[in-house]
């Protein structure tokens, strides 16, 4: 087992790598009540197209499936395992991602006993035609209630506008008409390719004794017959680097009360995984609030001139193969909004250069913030991204945080902030007649 | 730890090493009064923006920065008959930087300078502030329509509280009553608000408690005119079903219900209630989210929950608008089954470890203490964590019954798809 001691934040992960290569990580927490557990696949809703283990061709899946899984896997033949977590006293969920999708359970007692209901409910699948079927209906509401979301609807928009000839664009949850086509064999198919523990990680955190909850672990895996891993072939779209696919500008109606809009900026150069991946992410993050955070000059003038107001956001999603930032907001005036954030984002070095002093503030403000998520059991295991950022946690940040330059920063900038990357996607209310 | 800084002002400390974070919570309540709600809230959204020593949002992002990213807001809330308006801020316990900076000191200061020193000119909150903040106001308000599921539920309060419009209307105030509140006005009122309201205190953190205290004793707070409000409104039973129906363009049609159900927090049937709620529809468990939800595919969520300061049940799903009336059948046979004794001993177990483990789950949230010595300041009914879980394991499945016998619909709210 892998000891790691955090000694400014007096907290110690343990890893190791199972004998059939799931990795498990624990990090224990003084104090605390309750425990955490996520059991992760790498496996999300843009993995449509792959070979199927045991197949040698690659094969198109409807859109949606990983979701549907995630979905189906909690139904048993004789049982559900939501009702098992229950009678443990647990809460129980799982979420699909674009790139992940994870079970997770969080119990201040019984940990043992929902450790295995965990392993066991997601190691072992049953997927007959009935239930498949019975599932389409519940999908189907999910989907209606979130094409009903003005907020859902703009992310996705300028997603499309993005990435128009990725699986990105399609709803984690597919569309009424791709879940119609899902059978209980593209199910099986799919889990057998992914659901493999070295395809899989387990993130468990709060009140725990390593020791202890390794050869619980041990015990509950050794039981359990895993064949050979096949690594895993999947087909996704490179990314088309000088952004000529990228629609511009688009715009919908819907019956919102003010107008909704954003504007997105793709990343066109890849990103390596690894601690590259995790300073890069702190990188941009210390960009965006020189650009247009609370602290910026940017945010006080626009603030002040009532082009944006408190529902102004930014986010900067960064995945495994893929990354974009967004700016949105309500607005009366959309393309007000629109041609400030563009004008402040193709002007960045009026924002960044010889901002030192801003910069050593900001930096202080985003290590006080992972004090903040330590506190957070879900933040803890949440952060954590094997795929993504190999085997660091929350408590490796502030040190790659510490050692930003404004020359890193400017470097993320003049790459990533061109003029080529940017497009608009608007929601305009219904005109009354 | 609890200090008594003036009549009707409490400063409450609770140490604990659990948290790498220190919480500063000042809490302003008074009664609910109608022509006050909107007011509070546009004060809220004032001292969130400005205050004499950060003019404005980016000094005060500064300040909130250069204390390693403290997090500071502002927020107004109902609970029963009182009216809430709340500042808090957390900051990073500084034995977990490199820094010698004083940190909760900082805080504590921040925050007294926020209230004590808001940007004001003349008597009257600042001119340019103000105006923006009456727009910002207005918009967050009427954005909150556009959330079916927000809007569906503020409808059913409305008909649940006809002719009652301080609890009709939402905490947060109406689009309506700005136009008549002037910066001069509001300043005011504001004057009153810091004289006048209950004040509580609390701290929670690994802190020093004679530090804190000696801190806020500075202030100078002066008596307030009573130090005791009536804590439960009683929701009044119309003993019949009224169902108000709308049209809005949506694929998802949203059926909200409300129940009169006389039970009130930590008073008589409290505890079973507590269950009675989890068994019907507070849990996955639940005989909605299983009947509803997974067996008949009628709802994509259906759920209920208890506001016990003023003895209502509410039930919210969101459903297939043809499906109306088998929604409305269905959701009543499980409160029929639950007055039948039709729910199994092992199901009864589980519920309770299910709340069981919810409360000792919040006792690893920071904010769960400051809102726990905010209800008992108020209510005055404390009591230790052992004799809540004792409480909770001795309901019996009778008591849960006698709980679902009390419960009667009698508000609906339906919004429907398919356009005007």
């Amino acid at each position: 087992m892998d000891v790691k001691q955090y000694e400014q934040f007096n907290e110690t992960s343990y890893q190791t790598k199972l004998t059939n290569g799931l990795t498990v990580t624990m990090l224990p927490k003084a104090g605390y009540h309750k425990t955490y557990a996520v059991l992760t696949t790498n496996y999300g809703s843009i993995d449509n197209t792959f070979v199927p283990a045991g197949e040698t061709e690659l094969r198109r899946f409807p859109d949606g499936i990983a979701h549907f899984l995630e979905h189906k896997m909690f139904e048993k033949a004789d049982h559900d395992a939501f009702q098992t977590f229950g009678q443990y006293g647990a809460n129980a969920n799982a979420f699909t991602s674009f790139t992940r999708t994870s079970y997770l359970f969080s119990a201040t007692r019984n940990l043992r006993e929902n450790l295995e209901t965990l392993l066991d409910f997601v190691q072992d699948p049953y997927f007959s035609k009935q239930t498949v079927e019975k599932e389409k209906g519940i999908i189907g509401q999910e989907i209606e209630m979130y094409n009903d979301d003005p907020s859902w609807r703009l992310y996705f928009g300028m997603i499309g506008n993005l990435y128009p000839n990725h699986p990105l664009q399609y709803d984690i949850a597919g569309t009424t008409e791709s879940i119609a086509k899902i059978t209980a064999d593209d199910l099986y198919a799919a889990y057998r390719t992914f659901y493999h523990p070295e395809n899989m990680t387990l993130f468990v955190v709060g009140k725990l004794d390593p020791d202890e909850v390794l050869e619980w672990i041990n015990n509950n895996q050794a039981k359990k017959h895993f064949d050979a891993f096949q690594p895993i072939e999947r087909k996704l779209p490179a990314t088309i680097t000088d952004g000529h696919d990228i629609i511009p500008y688009r715009m919908i109606n819907m019956p919102v009360n003010r107008a909704k809009t954003v504007v997105g900026v793709k990343g066109l150069a890849p990103v390596e995984v690894g601690l590259s991946a995790l300073k890069y992410r702190a990188g941009v993050n210390v960009l965006l609030e020189l650009l247009f955070g609370d602290t910026s000059q940017n945010y006080l003038k626009l603030y002040d001139q009532g082009v944006i107001d408190d529902t102004f956001g930014y986010d900067f999603e960064l995945q495994n193969g893929f990354n974009f930032l967004t700016f949105s907001g309500e607005t009366n005036e959309p393309a007000q909004f629109d041609a400030a954030i563009i004008a402040g984002l193709e002007n960045w070095t009026q924002a960044v250069d010889g901002q030192e002093n801003l910069l050593a503030m900001i930096k202080k403000e985003m290590i006080g913030r992972v004090v903040f998520m330590a506190n957070s059991l879900e933040a803890v295991a949440n952060r954590y991204d094997q795929q993504l950022f190999g085997n660091r946690t929350l408590f490796d940040e502030p040190a790659i945080i510490a050692s930003l330059t404004l020359a890193d920063i400017q470097a993320i900038a003049r790459e990533l902030l061109t003029s080529q990357a940017i497009s608009e996607y608007q929601i305009q209310p219904v005109t009354k007649g | 730890m609890q200090v008594q800084l003036a009549k009707g002002v409490q400063l409450t400390t609770v140490t604990s090493h659990q948290f790498k974070t220190n919480q500063i919570i000042v809490n302003f309540r008074a009664p609910l009064r109608r022509d006050e709600i909107t007011k509070r809230a546009l004060i809220t959204n004032l001292l969130e923006t400005s205050s004499a020593d950060y003019p404005d949002q980016r000094a005060l992002a500064h300040a909130l920065a250069n204390m390693y990213g403290a997090a500071f807001g502002a927020g107004v809330s109902r609970k029963g008959p009182t009216h809430s308006l709340q500042l808090a801020i957390t900051v990073p316990n500084e034995r977990y930087l490199d820094t010698d900076d004083a940190l909760t000191a900082s805080a504590i200061q921040f925050l007294q300078n926020i209230i004590y020193r808001p940007l004001v000119k003349d008597s009257q909150f600042d001119q340019a502030t103000f105006d923006r903040q009456v727009i910002n106001l207005k918009a967050s308000i009427e954005s909150v329509t556009d959330d079916k599921q927000y809007y569906a539920a503020q409808k059913l309060n409305e008909a649940l509280f006809d002719g009652m419009p301080a609890q009709q209307i939402p905490s947060y105030g109406v689009t309506t009553d700005l136009a008549s509140i002037n910066a001069r006005d509001l300043y005011a009122y504001y004057q009153r608000v810091l004289a006048r309201d209950q004040i509580d205190i609390i701290v929670v953190g690994d802190v020093d408690v004679d530090d804190v205290t000696a801190r806020w004793q500075a202030v100078g707070f002066t008596d307030r005119p009573t130090d005791q409000l009536a804590p439960f409104f009683k929701h009044q039973n119309l003993g019949r079903y009224v169902e108000i129906q709308e049209r809005q363009d949506l694929s998802q049609a949203k059926l909200n219900l409300g129940y009169d159900l006389p039970v009130f927090y930590r008073g008589e049937h409290y505890y079973a209630a507590l269950v009675f709620n989890e068994l019907f529809g507070g849990s996955p468990l639940s005989k909605l989210f299983m009947n509803v939800r997974e067996k008949a595919s009628l709802a994509y969520y259906a759920s209920s929950s208890l506001d016990t300061f003023r003895g209502v049940m509410k039930v919210q799903a969101g459903i297939d608008g043809h499906k109306h009336d088998q929604v409305l059948a269905i959701i009543d046979e499980q409160l029929t089954a639950i007055k039948h004794g039709d729910f199994t001993d092992d199901l009864m177990a589980q519920i309770k470890l299910g709340l069981i483990n919810d409360f000792e789950s919040s006792l690893d949230s920071q904010r769960t203490f400051a809102i726990q010595a905010l209800i008992d300041d108020l209510t005055k009914r404390t009591i230790t964590d052992d004799d809540w879980l004792q409480q909770i394991q001795a309901v019996t499945r009778e008591q849960v019954q006698a709980v679902a016998q009390l419960v009667t619909l009698n508000n609906g709210f339906f919004l429907n798809g398919g356009g005007q």
